[in-house]
């Protein structure tokens, strides 16, 4: 297990990658989509993707496994709650502010949750020719694992390329 | 004004990133001051974000 200095440095890289991929509108358009019509976790398909594009390689069953444990209760017990209050705010008149503070405190439950999904043994090296492979198998993996077929990730995976 | 706030943010996080990099040109680089800079850098990228997404 990384030093937890070195972990938080980790996560921090995770989260700033997030924000740079979200930023593309095309890439949070696919996630959300996968996210509401197929019960995916949008953490989780910003880790196929971080760990393949940051020369991390592939997710072994045991890795996307462990992360999927270690998301479900934030996603089901903090994220999904913040949510619907957010989402229930958002219809209010004159709760623009605790709106805002909604949405603030759902991003940072997001990215306690990006920490605790991080593979504890990560693979360090140079970003590798074969990236994209290793990102469209890492997303396939997961979509595989939730009985979905692997056609569903094409969207992301489009949007992907077209940001990178 | 939203827009106003957010260029003043990317200046702001381009300058950071010109500090950064500036640090590891050093001969000997301080590794606290890099952490620093770059904890200051994803907190403005954070804010950038959540402005970008207020609604």
């Amino acid at each position: 297990m990384p030093e937890p200095a070195e972990r938080e440095a980790v996560a921090d890289e995770f989260w700033a990658f997030s924000l740079d991929l979200y930023a593309h509108p095309d890439v949070a358009a696919a996630c959300l989509r996968l996210q509401d019509e197929r019960g995916l976790d949008v953490n989780l398909l910003l880790l196929c993707c971080w760990l393949a594009r940051s020369g991390r390689g592939r997710l072994s069953e045991g890795d996307l496994a462990a992360a999927e444990a270690r998301a479900a209760p934030w996603r089901r017990d903090i994220i999904e709650p913040l949510r619907a209050v957010r989402r229930a705010l958002k219809t209010m008149p004159d709760a623009a502010p605790l709106y805002a503070e909604s949405k603030k405190l759902e991003l940072h439950a997001e990215r306690e949750e990006q920490r605790v999904i991080i593979p504890g043994k990560l693979r360090n090296r140079a970003a590798a020719a074969g990236a994209e492979a290793d990102l469209a198998a890492n997303l396939h993996l997961y979509l595989a694992r939730r009985g979905h077929s692997t056609d569903a990730a094409d969207d992301l995976i489009s949007a992907l390329q077209s940001a990178s | 004004m939203l827009e106003d706030r957010i260029e003043t943010l990317r200046s702001r996080h381009a300058h950071i990133e010109d500090e950064i990099n500036k640090e590891i040109s050093r001969p000997l680089p301080d590794p606290a001051t890099i952490t620093d800079l770059k904890r200051q850098k994803l907190r403005i990228k954070d804010e950038i974000f959540q402005l970008e997404h207020q609604h």
